[in-house]
């Protein structure tokens, strides 16, 4: 299903030039990715639906504006759909019942990106991660992966949401550090 | 707001840009990072960068393959609502009625020009048109090139090509091998995008084609299903 990072940059350079049979061809390989992004983050089926159709149609009208040497094409594509689905969660504002809906699938099983974690801990992101208290980690993860926002954080871990928001910005400078060495 | 205190101003654009690719900015500060990103070279990169890093995190988006109500919803967005309909050769009637008359467009070219409703300039860059008729089936094609656009416009009027199939164009110069010009679907005015080794090929007396083909297009250089119409570029 995935395709490969030449392939994907490929066929953007096609859409960009408005070429359907590319974007149809780039839907086929990256539409289970972006749908799984969407459905994460807003735990909504329908939601999800409607979100990834609006993140289709903003690719064919950006593609033009994707450039390689500033991020993969699958992490540009994957950028779209987080932040278009984090735009749309924050409009919405989940009643309180949705919410514990959310949270029990958001905490149910073991997550496969658990495994994924296991799997390649050569990573420099996941040893600098490993490097911040764990519940820190934690926090970092789960505003990128949920989009969980501040105060969601804040009720999630239960302090005060100012303490929060030191929490992650210290976070981020010690990850900028780490990394960087 | 601004704690961590004592913060260098790279260190604050490296945290504020975390918190951007994070998605834990909102109202007006995401408004301004946003415009920051446009604006400030050294805030974007600090935005490649973690995006790059954790890039990592994507691992954790299981697959789940979307309805096809999806896609066609994006279809029926895209290209088929309201079409702006600006031009000549986006106008349906156009399609339809030209590809009625491929025999006749193919025999006299120039008679394009009555479709046009504005008079063409002087310096008119190079336009080719090629009418595809039937081989086998009922499937014709029309196709139109113009300099000033560089794509080909190509209008296809067949059913489906069914789940397991596509169908791809080529075109054949001389006796040459025939050489893709990429997968097309039915349907009036859609665009195939040309390289420059492609759009080299069209000219006057070359032939295009239309095979049927499994999904993605053919799987070697040449056409492997039957071709389905077929017909010569004019210049007009």
């Amino acid at each position: 299903m995935n395709g490969t990072r030449a392939d994907i940059g490929d066929l953007l350079s096609r859409v960009a030039l408005r070429d359907r049979a590319a974007f149809r061809e780039l839907y086929r390989h990256s539409s289970a990715k972006l749908f799984g992004v969407s459905l994460r983050i807003l735990k909504s089926q329908a939601e999800a639906e409607d979100a990834v159709q609006d993140v289709f149609v903003k690719i064919w009208q950006r593609a033009g504006s994707y450039r390689p040497d500033a991020a993969a094409p699958m992490t540009w594509l994957i950028a779209i759909a987080r932040n278009h689905a984090i735009d749309e969660l924050r409009r919405r504002r989940m009643p309180l019942a949705d919410l514990d809906a959310a949270e029990a699938v958001a905490d149910s099983g073991p997550t496969p990106e658990q495994a994924a974690v296991n799997a390649s801990e050569g990573s420099r992101i996941d040893r600098c991660l490993g490097e911040l208290e764990p519940d820190r980690a934690q926090a970092v993860r789960l505003a990128y992966v949920d989009g969980e926002s501040y105060q969601d954080l804040a009720d999630r871990f239960s302090i005060p949401i100012n303490t929060m928001r030191t929490w992650l910005r210290r976070s981020l400078l010690r990850l900028r550090e780490c990394l960087d060495s | 707001m601004s704690e961590p205190t004592g913060l260098t101003p790279p260190e604050d654009r490296d945290v504020r840009a975390g918190e951007l690719v994070l998605g834990l900015l909102e109202g007006s500060e995401l408004d301004a990072a946003r415009r920051a990103v446009e604006t400030d070279p050294e805030f974007a990169q600090a935005v490649a960068r973690w995006q790059a890093d954790m890039a990592r995190f994507d691992d954790a988006y299981e697959e789940v393959a979307p309805p096809a109500r999806v896609y066609e919803g994006v279809e029926a967005r895209l290209f088929a609502t309201a079409r702006p309909a600006a031009r000549w050769y986006d106008s349906l009637a156009f399609w339809r009625a030209s590809t009625a008359a491929a025999a006749l467009v193919a025999a006299i070219g120039i008679g394009l020009y009555v479709w046009t409703p504005e008079p063409a300039p002087q310096t008119e860059p190079q336009r080719m048109v090629a009418a595809l008729a039937p081989t086998e089936g009922e499937m014709s094609a029309l196709a139109f090139y113009s300099g000033e656009e560089d794509v080909l416009r190509f209008s296809l009027t067949s059913g489906p090509a069914g789940p397991d199939n596509d169908y791809e164009l080529w075109a054949i110069v001389g006796e040459d091998a025939p050489v893709s010009l990429g997968v097309v679907s039915p349907g009036e005015g859609t665009t195939v995008a040309l390289s420059p080794q492609t759009r080299a090929l069209l000219d006057r007396g070359v032939a295009l084609a239309v095979s049927l083909e499994p999904a993605g297009g053919s799987p070697t250089d040449g056409p492997t299903g039957p071709v389905l119409a077929l017909g010569t570029v004019t210049t007009i």
